[in-house]
């Protein structure tokens, strides 16, 4: 009776499954002890290649990763699986990743914040530098924007600095970009704020439509729709330059404040890769880039494209992290966190 | 099923070999106030009650170490702070009470079993990232059937094997999970 | 309303391949729905790769399909092995498990089934009428409105257990208190993490629900192992009859009606929804002894509760642009990568998507009740195994299940902690369904309240400007108050304080309880025992337990 029920139950799964998923698993990803030592000179790729991701499925990030892993067939020939291994904004995915063998079928997707900005929360055991990786390039800006209720009053910085009363904001959670945006503009502007912290920019762009709270700094992808809709109202970019998708919206810098904040991701591997593979995963990236689908997924997700390389990547936020540290340092502000 | 049985079964198995047919010739023997002594006590629901305070004290001292704040201004150990008090108090009323109880179990020998079970699971687990899932999964479930549960070798054995390889089938080939393996 | 769209999101759906998809979503989601830590949102992430070639609506049907049968799959092993894959099946493992054990399996999974049918048919009636006109609803739910909404969740837990009040309590504050375990939402503090890297995010339900209830009931009955337990539970295939109908009716109507508003709400509304439901329940039942013990309206209500508001969870997400769950938020991300942003426009913008969407849930939820009464008795099979066999392959199950949660043996280390914590609870007489479902409400009445004291600058007197958490305070009040009242008069005599009332009315239960999970201890004589046993014909002449003991 036990055979039956299971093996009625294993076929049904396996035959379903395995119909059903042969285009989205023609090869299986390997263990953390599986066959991937055997890569023995210049064949590369054999086998499918594994995307990490620190964050949950359905985010910015992992869409961007999905979005990679599309044009693995095309480009490299192997399919490329995204996993998902959520968990301290990404650290503990990327810790793992790069104590993993280099040889090109491990790979990671960075946030940018995870280094120039959870570094500052976190004790220094959590903190992850990029010395253990080598980074093929970059990928994508991703930028922040202040919003404010579509009733609200506030339809500009000037009104917001004006306004003569406490203003209620959201932020979207411990060691996040908008966070430090939006922490850094209140205490360079000096505006009478109350902070409202929420978990992450969903629930804080919620607040703002239902009023809850009057302002709030989320992503430009998150916020777009609402803007679109009206139900929410753009007041201020943090980008370094206006952003295409809104062209009328002024950036904090050109208001003259000095709160430069993007969220910036890259694609990363193992420290100590061969040249062959480090070279065909760098020309594979540029030709997905290239691709039509690649940039309509950008656009669609108000994706300003920042495709730099490696080492650009690795100045950039190295000079980002310490920008912000001083930042925080010049205002006093406190991000929260144990140091 | 008669709850008399079982628990009669469960006093005499401490006794008897593990026989089967010898629970049931015994069957009519005992009756209900036999399953009493399987209760515990008031030393039990007493040490349950102090386990839970102790808790409660040292959740208390992470609480206040924290930082207590205040209820209309609160800080990351308020909320914890109050609960590890809640604790401490159903902890000392627990103990106050310990003799009003009669839900605790007693925990016998038999208890060893449990004990070795999820040791058992726990190694198996930790293997897992080394060795990759296959080899431990069956021996955890050859271990279960056969060393915990008594069915014989020539069944668990083939049993194990083809269920993990049905595992393997749906989780790794299937739904493409990253579990770690040696094939 | 202008039901155009609506008659032409018919005609998509119903369009062959759309259809096809629809189906196979379905049968897909529950097949793999019942592999335990696998819930809506995880099975939903692992299948996304399937939808990347197909036309949005198409993929989106499919979604949905699959949604439907994961959360149908989730009811299967809560009653089947206790193994909640989330929040809401939870509370079905409460009276289905019991139930299962008794022999009606089939009773219990039959009735989720109609209950997941009727649940999800009122929510979608609703939702094509009154969607847009609702949504704004959900809007009002502030940080106070949740935490009061929370507070009532937490009460309505506390009455949830059959075991004595001060231990039910004691394992409602532990679970609050796993709660706080991880990062501080507001100070960024790590909180009970004992440094570990892993904990900084907190622990999850997926591994505590594991752990305490179905890790823990495979090791308590590993315990009786030496017992010589000559049968397999005797399952009735028997689906529900009129008179388990007739039960359930009014349980399931209400549910519906609660799990449709409640879904609604993007901050945590459907996890309260099945809570809230069996709490309701078993405060209307005229008998609410039976309640955890094999109720069936203990699954109707909440299943139905349950699939109204997974239903209704649709509408902030296609109607304002909000998930309002983990799942929804999955399915977020495959509109994004269909290149459709969901927002206040949608509906707008892209009709037959949006009317496609709802119209696909009509056909899904029909699919799955055709599909899964049939199933039930594949299902209740997996009760004829022996119990030695079955428990060795429902912990690899486990193991693997909680393995897929965050792709790490760090969740499966946790279900194993929490098997042994639930394991000892039980052992001592401490329920542990009140810390399972306490641990859910606890970050949300926590941070809500500390949001909602940042809103109101400390200042506590500002909640009189909000009239919803107003009201559900008092809601709150006159639950905690009035039973009391009716307690200590009904008792007047004899009892020396409030506890003992409590406790001397809970023990007895207590004891039966136990009865039960004994009953489905373990077999671990060999073959040869086993035929001996049969061939003296005792046990499976006698007929399953009572439900009322």
């Amino acid at each position: 009776m036990f055979w039956s029920s299971i093996t009625r139950k294993t076929t049904a799964v396996s035959a379903l499954t395995g119909l059903l998923l042969i285009s989205a698993c023609g090869n299986v990803t390997t263990g953390g002890n599986g066959n991937n030592g055997d890569d023995n000179g210049e064949d590369y790729p054999t086998q499918a290649i594994r995307l990490t991701v620190g964050q949950d499925a359905g985010g910015s990030t992992d869409l961007i990763a999905r979005a990679v892993a599309n044009g693995s067939q095309g480009v490299w020939g192997v399919p490329m699986t995204v996993e998902n291994q959520p968990g301290a904004n990404g650290a503990i995915a990327t810790q793992e990743v790069a104590n993993r063998n280099p040889d090109g079928y491990e790979l990671v997707l960075l946030n940018a914040s995870l280094i120039t900005i959870t570094s500052m929360v976190v004790p220094e055991s959590e903190q992850v530098t990029l010395d253990d990786l080598d980074i093929i390039a970059g990928l994508s800006q991703d930028d922040y924007i202040l919003i404010a209720n579509a009733d609200s009053e506030l339809d500009t910085l000037d009104d917001m600095l004006n306004a003569d009363r406490t203003i209620d904001f959201g932020t979207t959670g411990v060691g996040t970009a908008a966070q430090l945006a939006m922490l850094v503009l209140i205490a360079e502007t000096g505006i009478d704020g109350n902070e409202v912290p929420f978990d992450s920019g969903s629930p804080a762009l919620t607040a703002v439509m239902g009023n809850q709270v009057e302002v709030a700094t989320v992503q430009v992808g998150e916020a777009m729709p609402q803007i679109e809709a009206g139900t929410v109202k753009p007041i201020l970019l943090f980008s370094d330059d206006r952003i295409d998708y809104l062209p009328d919206v002024p950036t904090a810098v050109e208001e003259g404040y000095d709160v430069p904040v993007s969220q910036y991701r890259a694609l990363a591997m193992p420290a100590g890769a061969p040249d062959h593979v480090l070279e065909t995963l760098e020309e594979g990236l540029q030709e997905i880039f290239a691709t039509e689908d690649y940039q309509q997924f950008n656009e669609d997700n108000f994706l300003t494209p920042h495709e730099i390389s490696g080492e650009q990547v690795r100045e950039e936020w190295t000079d980002l992290a310490e920008h912000y540290a001083q930042l925080v340092d010049e205002h006093g502000i406190n991000l929260g966190g144990d140091n | 099923m008669s709850r008399t049985r079982e628990k009669t079964e469960d006093v005499l198995s401490q006794l008897t070999d593990e026989s089967g047919s010898s629970t049931e010739q015994n069957d009519a023997l005992l009756t209900t106030a036999d399953y009493v002594p399987e209760r515990a006590g008031t030393v039990t629901n007493f040490v349950c009650g102090a386990v839970v305070s102790l808790l409660g004290i040292g959740a208390l001292l992470v609480a206040w170490d924290l930082g207590f704040g205040s209820l209309t201004q609160p800080r990351a150990g308020t909320w914890p702070g109050i609960l590890s008090a809640l604790l401490i108090l159903l902890g000392a009323l627990i103990m106050l009470q310990a003799k009003s109880f009669n839900d605790a179990e007693r925990l016998t020998f038999n208890a060893a079993a449990v004990g070795v079970g999820a040791v058992s699971l726990a190694v198996a687990v930790q293997l897992m990232p080394h060795i990759g899932f296959e080899i431990p999964a069956v021996l955890l479930t050859v271990f279960w059937m056969s060393v915990l549960g008594k069915e014989k070798y020539l069944l668990s054995i083939p049993l194990s094997v083809a269920a993990v390889a049905g595992f393997y089938l749906i989780f790794v080939t299937g739904l493409n999970v990253p579990l770690p393996r040696l094939f | 309303m202008d039901f155009a769209p609506v008659i032409e999101g018919f005609e998509v759906v119903l369009q062959p391949q759309n259809f096809l998809f629809c189906i196979i979503g379905v049968l897909v989601g529950m097949v793999i729905g019942v592999l335990p830590g696998l819930g809506p949102a995880a099975t939903i992430a692992i299948l996304l790769p399937m939808t990347y070639g197909m036309e949005p609506v198409t993929a989106i049907i499919m979604l949905a399909g699959i949604f439907y049968g994961a959360i149908y799959g989730g009811t299967v092993t809560a009653v089947l092995l206790k193994l909640p894959g989330e929040t809401s099946s939870a509370i079905t493992a409460l009276d289905g498990y019991p139930m299962g054990q008794k022999g009606q399996a089939g009773k219990a999974l039959g009735i989720g089934a109609i209950a997941s049918f009727i649940g999800g048919t009122i929510a979608i009636i609703a939702l094509t009428f009154v969607a847009p006109i609702i949504a704004g609803w959900a809007l009002r739910f502030g940080p106070p409105e949740y935490a009061a909404l929370t507070l009532l969740g937490i009460l309505l837990v506390a009455t949830i257990s059959n075991g004595t009040m001060l231990k039910a309590l004691v394992a409602a504050a532990l679970g609050l208190l796993f709660a706080v375990v991880g990062r501080d939402a507001f100070t960024g503090e790590l909180r009970y993490t004992a440094g570990n890297l892993e904990l900084s995010d907190g622990l999850q339900f997926v591994p505590i629900a594991m752990g305490v209830f179905g890790l823990a009931e495979i090791l308590y009955n590993l315990e009786k192992r030496h017992l010589a337990q000559p049968k397999p539970i005797k399952v009735d295939k028997v689906l529900p009859n009129k008179a388990d109908l007739k039960q359930s009716a009014g349980p399931i109507a209400r549910g519906g009606v609660l799990g449709f508003f409640l879904g609604i709400l993007p901050g945590g509304g459907a996890t309260v929804s099945s809570m809230v439901s069996y709490g309701m329940e078993k405060r209307l039942s005229k008998d609410p002894k039976r309640f955890g013990k094999g109720a069936i309206e203990g699954v109707a209500g909440p299943e139905t509760a349950n699939n109204a508001a997974a239903t209704s969870s649709f509408i902030p997400l296609l109607t304002l642009g909000i998930p309002a769950n983990a799942t929804m938020a999955v399915m977020f991300g495959a509109l994004m990568i269909q290149g459709i942003a969901p927002g206040p426009q949608l509906v707008d913008t892209n009709p037959e998507l949006f009317w496609g969407v709802v119209n696909s849930m009509y056909i899904g939820n029909l699919i799955l009740i055709i599909l899964a009464i049939p199933l039930i008795g594949l299902f209740v099979r997996i009760l004829y195994v022996r119990s030695t066999i079955l428990a060795p392959i429902t912990l690899l199950i486990v193991c693997m299940g909680a393995f897929t949660i965050s792709n790490r043996f760090f969740e499966v280390m946790v279900v194993i902690v929490f098997g042994v914590l639930g394991y000892l609870m039980k052992k001592f007489g401490f329920d542990p369904a009140p810390l399972v479902l306490a641990f859910v409400l606890g970050s949300l009445l926590e941070d809500n309240f500390r949001r909602s004291l940042m809103m109101f600058q400390g200042d506590v007197s500002r909640v009189s400007e909000r009239p919803i958490t107003l009201t559900l305070l008092s809601v709150f009040v006159l639950v905690l108050i009035l039973p009391l009242v009716f307690k200590i008069v009904a008792h007047r005599k004899g009892a020396d304080s409030l506890l003992d009332v409590v406790a001397g009315e809970t023990t007895q239960q207590d004891s039966s309880q136990e009865n039960t999970a004994e009953s489905r201890s373990h077999h671990t004589e060999t073959e040869e025992k086993d035929t001996a046993a049969t061939a003296s014909g005792e046990p499976q002449k006698k007929p399953p337990a009572k439900p009322d003991r």
